[in-house]
């Protein structure tokens, strides 16, 4: 009985292996396709191991050969606060200062867009912080519509930002809440996308434009409150030009940062460390309020 | 059918090895990191910046610095998110920057155990210098994360 099960196991094991071997045979082909492919994907993933361990391997021998290994970052104010303290300096409204909506159409390389969404960001605020309700309302439509050409069309739909607008009319605190809502957004986004350089972009866009209105109303009517605000703009410029000079790879932005280098040479005396409490000149407000009105005239096509 | 299980067995395989062939970067969640110091401002503060660092820990010591212009006269609130660190690192925050020589120390955090997250409101706003003292490490490839929010409440004027 035992001899009989073990002749039976034999025989089983025979034909399995007869029955592979038929069917390896028929996918043979198949099989060495297989192979050919898996030994790619295997040759892909290693490559990838070796690619990193060689980027790693040059990092540290570039931080090895260079003197100072260790490089500066840059935070930039929100162009909200900026506003916010030009408002509380004495910034009042003034009627068409502000760029006008239909320029947006105008607007079609990506340069162009990021600086103007940034100019169109600061005439927002300039008109939410001077209950300007439906210019705001607007410049928020100008801001979507730029958005989209950005790909950034989801910052503005995800906060409900037209209708918290419109919910809030009149009610400076809570709308100013909502653009800094908005202005969480656009980090995390710009961050999460690995598009830092872009924020430094939209923001001089929007420091520029900031500068502009501080500048006119003040000539408008001198007020010194707002020239030391002003003044004191000279501390974010030098960090705006350091932080577009460290992400401008490929040179895209030479001309930009000659024009605000121009401008920092307005701040000259403050960028001086033994006079921290200097305040511009009424003639040297003058001179950085004809080089903003350039730059802003370049940036927003005339 | 059964002609299709070698080619979906294959799709399987290089899929699975392909996505390991990406280095996956994104090792802390910096938008959650964030939000939980966002909730540290309210009511007080609006948020006004944020910078997330992302670094590797090498076989020697290394200090990222980071610039934060304040205006003259209103206020600040400093918040730190540590829980995207495998090791723990130092927090200085200087008057001037790195290499500076009459710089001044204004503010150290050690990080405590249990604690992740911390807060610092300077006394005088100017511009000042953030230190990430990042100790080595002799294990490869390991990264971590340091969240940094900025939020601001100014001053009202008469």
């Amino acid at each position: 009985m035992l001899e009989l099960s073990k002749h039976k196991i034999v025989l089983v094991i025979k034909i399995l292996f007869i029955y592979i071997k038929s069917i390896i045979k028929s996918m043979q082909k198949t099989i060495i396709k297989l192979t050919a492919i898996i030994v790619l994907a295997v040759s892909m993933y290693a490559c990838a191991g070796n690619k990193s361990e060689s980027i790693e391997k040059e990092i540290i021998l570039e931080e090895v050969t260079e003197e100072d290994m260790n490089s500066i970052e840059y935070i930039l104010p929100s162009p909200l606060q900026i506003a916010e303290l030009f408002k509380n300096a004495g910034l009042g409204y003034i009627g068409d200062l502000t760029n006008k909506i239909d320029k947006a159409e105008n607007y079609n390389s990506k340069y162009d867009q990021k600086l103007n969404f940034g100019v169109y960001s600061a005439d927002m605020a300039y008109c939410i912080m001077n209950n300007q309700t439906q210019e705001s309302i607007n410049y928020l439509t100008t801001l979507r519509k730029l958005s989209e050409k950005l790909w950034m069309t989801d910052i503005l739909n995800s906060i409900g930002l037209a209708e918290r607008l419109e919910s809030n009319v009149g009610n400076e605190d809570s709308l100013t809440y909502i653009m800094a809502d908005l202005q969480m957004q656009m980090d995390d986004y710009l961050d999460e996308n690995g598009m830092g350089y872009t924020g430094s972009i939209i923001f001089t866009g929007a420091w520029i434009e900031t500068m502009y209105l501080g500048a006119k109303v003040n000539s408008a009517d001198q007020n010194e409150k707002l020239v030391s605000r002003i003044s004191e703009q000279a501390v974010i410029l030098e960090s705006l030009i350091a932080s577009i000079k460290q992400n401008d790879e490929d040179n895209e932005y030479v001309e930009l940062i000659a024009d605000l280098e121009k401008i920092n040479k307005n701040f000259d005396g403050i960028n001086d460390e033994s006079n921290e409490n200097y305040t511009l000149s009424e003639e040297e407000v003058k001179i950085l309020s004809e080089d903003v009105s350039y730059l802003r005239m370049k940036i927003i096509g005339g | 059918m059964k002609n299709k299980y070698p080619y979906l067995i294959l799709f399987l395989v290089v899929s699975i090895l392909s996505i390991g062939a990406i280095e996956i970067i994104e090792e802390c969640d910096a938008t959650a990191l964030k939000k939980e110091l966002k909730r540290e401002l309210r009511p007080d503060f609006k948020y006004d910046s944020s910078k997330t660092s992302r670094f590797t820990y090498k076989t020697k010591p290394q200090i990222k610095e980071i610039e934060v212009p304040l205006f003259i006269g209103e206020k600040y609130r400093f918040l730190f998110n540590t829980t995207g660190l495998p090791l723990k690192i130092k927090i200085d925050i200087y008057n001037k920057q790195l290499g500076h020589k009459n710089r001044k120390l204004l503010y150290t955090l050690d990080k405590k155990e249990g604690q992740d997250l911390y807060t610092f409101e300077p006394e005088k706003s100017r511009k000042m210098y953030i230190n990430y003292i990042i100790p080595e490490s002799i294990e490869e490839n390991l990264n971590g994360c340091m969240i940094f929010v900025l939020g601001y409440r100014l001053s009202v004027l008469n």
